[in-house]
């Protein structure tokens, strides 16, 4: 195998694949990359057995083939490189590779490409297109609620369900003790091509989410027998699905909320932000105060102090005193980005209910905490 | 790594092609049956015959690329849970970690297969939290447990396991294989076959840790110690060193003792000259079966071998370790742990 490619385009490559590079040492040749050459261009994969991703770069392919090196090195070697120069890469005997640029010249030991496991199995069938931003904005208003307690490995990732009738797609994660829920119409698309309701694990998703921060070009995406499917481009992401069931999380929405306060987002956030500093540092707990046109947001540390601050609100109902992990509030109200949230209440012991103030379709749902 | 490859345990592998054929195939194996005789061969043809892309009846075909990884030991659906260099057991968290990857779907999206060897390394608490793994196994996962010791695992991951026993490897397929591999010296291949037992793995250690050649040494430093003179066991075990080999000899000496303890058993109680390991010495140890008490003696012995073998598994010096089962049973009735001066004796204190 030999081709040419240039510097920027081979590191953009590798630098794509860093985040998934198996760094524990279980299978030594899941530190290195996989990268094939065929027609006019370069594929070059990477996985640590749970996600893939596989993309396909422009090169001169002088010889096919396929060999596996370590992609910490070539990423290494290539940034050190200087710019807008071509690199010649090429495989030498006994699956070692030399790579050259202009009088640099290097030689890496590979591994036989035949040994390599490969991506997770997923298929390309039945792929529907879904806007970059809507699918990025759906991931950050629910990531931060994935559990990561490793005895609840349905909670480990985030619940994707659609509804073919009402055209929406729905992203849901709940720890337990929170839930977030973001529901999205998407257009022009046929969902019932789905396979109803799956876990993606975490890790998975921030790789989707890596994938949706380079630019705004749309993906396609699918579920099918057990593999999450995403594809841009030139770039296939491959993700294994959690072999579980995700609770009814319907249940935990709360049906009819008797309180409504709206709140600036910035300003509410700050108060959390500063009012937290004094919570204890292991039940991270505060409390809101609500009556007479006010909201009191107060902290106490037996061992460090305490913290209190009042903000003016326009609410009129019962007077209240709530509760709550000050982590979880500040997670759910910093996903949000409108100007104002709207936050919901019954009473001290049942969970309040979190959404932008212009968007119903975006939801938090945070337990209290008796304290 | 082939079915055909594996000497001499046609009944169990038969129950394994035919389920491979008939595609029924159980959601979690146990092979048990004494150590060195195939389990864990087979249990790696089974699991490559289940992962193979285009099996050749019942066996893996060796080329496909399912087969090529599986050689290369990068099959992202082949799970192995083993002993850790170093350790006496299987740490739980590499247990927690083969049962977080089973909660993923498989890798290829097809059958997947989880080896345990031994599974009777398995802590307590792994056993207990295995059996919710075993009750509820993902979609096309198959468990294969391997042991020799089916009494060290819990009754309830024994009932959810299908048991496929494996017996001593026949005379002549042993001798054969020993005789064809380079590394044992031809002229001890009759030897080590009749002391093996039907273990190609028992005969293998055997024969590389060189510890035949010591046996008549080994034996008379042992009678001598047994009526009470203690000075030539405790020299001759200070000629085994801590080095690694010193460990696979101790072991491997120590295996001696262990089926000549199991001969004067089996002698004393009037047992059949077949059931020997050490036929050639059958003379020999008929003299010491004849002792009254012989058979009761012969049965502390072996449990105190035993234990000097875990000893040294757990890292004791080996000469420290001998010299304290020669120190025990050099006493009056070969009772275990008394006035023992190895280091077993101070650990128990």
């Amino acid at each position: 195998m030999e081709f040419r490619i240039t510097r920027s385009e081979l590191l953009r490559a590798l630098t794509r694949i860093q985040a998934i590079v198996e760094k524990r040492n279980t299978m030594p040749i899941l530190a290195n990359a996989l990268i094939e050459a065929e027609g006019d261009k370069v594929f070059i994969s990477a996985t640590d057995l749970d996600v893939g991703i596989r993309g396909a770069y422009g090169a001169t392919v002088v010889g096919k083939g396929s060999i596996t090196v370590s992609a910490r090195k070539l990423y290494e070697i290539t940034r050190e490189l200087p710019e807008d120069e071509t690199v010649t890469f090429r495989t030498e005997e006994n699956d070692r590779v030399g790579i050259s640029c202009g009088k640099i010249d290097y030689k890496l030991v590979g591994l036989p490409p035949e040994e390599y496991p490969g991506l997770p199995k997923g298929e390309e069938k039945n792929l529907v297109e879904v806007q970059a931003s809507t699918l990025r904005d759906m991931i950050s208003k629910t990531l931060y609620a994935v559990s990561t307690d490793e005895t609840r490995y349905n909670l480990n990732g985030l619940y994707v369900e659609t509804d073919a009738e009402k055209g929406v797609m729905k992203l849901v994660a709940t720890d337990g003790h929170r839930l977030a829920l973001v529901t999205r119409k998407v257009e022009g698309v046929d969902l019932t091509k789905f396979d109803q309701g799956v876990v993606v694990p975490k890790k998975g998703i921030l790789e989707v989410k890596r994938l949706l921060e380079e630019d705004d070009e749309p993906v396609k995406i699918g579920f099918r027998k057990g593999h999450a499917v995403v594809k841009k481009k030139d770039v296939l992401l491959v993700t294994r699905l959690i072999d579980a069931a995700f609770p009814d999380y319907n249940q935990v929405l709360p049906k009819e909320l008797k309180f409504t306060l709206k709140v600036e987002r910035e300003p509410l956030l700050a108060s959390l932000r500063r009012v937290s500093v004094l919570s204890s540092d292991k039940s991270r707990s505060l409390r809101m105060e609500l009556g007479g046109g006010r909201l009191v947001i107060s902290s106490t540390n037996p061992d460090v102090g305490e913290a209190r601050e009042e903000i003016a609100v326009d609410y009129d109902g019962d007077a209240l005193s709530i509760g709550f992990n000050a982590r979880y509030l500040l997670d759910a109200i910093g996903a949000f980005d409108e100007k104002d949230v709207h936050l919901s209440f019954n009473d001290e012991l049942s969970p309040m209910k979190l959404h932008p103030a212009a968007d119903e379709d975006a939801v938090a749902v945070v337990m209290p905490m008796r304290i | 790594m082939r079915f055909s490859d594996i000497l001499g345990q046609e009944r169990p592998l038969e129950i394994l092609r035919r389920a491979t054929r008939a595609g029924r195939v159980a959601h979690a194996y146990l092979f048990q049956g004494p150590g060195g005789v195939g389990k864990r061969r087979a249990a790696d043809a089974f699991a490559a015959a289940l992962l193979c892309d285009d099996p050749a009846g019942e066996e893996a075909c060796g080329s496909c690329a399912s087969c090529v990884r599986f050689g290369a030991g990068t099959h992202p659906d082949l799970h192995v849970l083993e002993i850790p260099e170093g350790k006496s057991r299987i740490p739980i968290d590499r247990f927690h970690a083969i049962e977080a990857e089973l909660q993923l779907a498989s890798h290829g999206g097809r059958q997947r297969v989880a080896i345990v060897d031994p599974a009777d390394a398995l802590s307590f608490d792994a056993q207990h939290a295995f059996l919710k793994t075993l009750e509820e196994p993902g979609a096309g996962t198959v468990f294969i447990l391997v042991t020799a010791r089916p009494s060290a695992l819990v009754g309830t991951i024994l009932s959810r396991c299908q048991s496929v026993g494996f017996g001593p490897i026949p005379d002549a397929p042993l001798r054969r294989a020993l005789a064809a591999r380079a590394d044992i010296d031809p002229k001890q291949v009759d030897l080590l076959a009749g002391i093996a037992r039907g273990s190609l793995g028992r005969a293998l250690a055997l024969g590389k840790a060189g510890a035949l050649p010591d046996r008549d040494a080994l034996f008379e430093v042992e009678g001598a110690a047994q009526s009470g003179v203690l000075g030539p066991a405790l020299a001759w075990a200070e000629g085994v060193r801590g080095t690694e080999e010193g460990r696979a000899r101790a072991l491997a000496v120590l295996d001696l003792l262990l089926l000549k303890a199991h001969d004067v058993m089996v002698l004393a109680s009037g047992g059949l000259e077949s059931d020997l390991a050490h036929r050639d010495r059958v003379r020999a140890m008929q003299d010491e079966a004849r002792v009254p008490g012989a058979a009761d003696r012969a049965a502390r012995a072996f449990t105190r071998i035993l234990r000097a073998q875990q000893d040294i598994r757990r890292n004791v010096t080996p000469a420290l370790a001998l010299q304290g089962l020669f120190a025990d049973l050099a006493g009056p009735e070969g009772r275990p742990g008394r006035n023992a001066g190895g280091a077993v004796a101070r650990r128990e204190a």
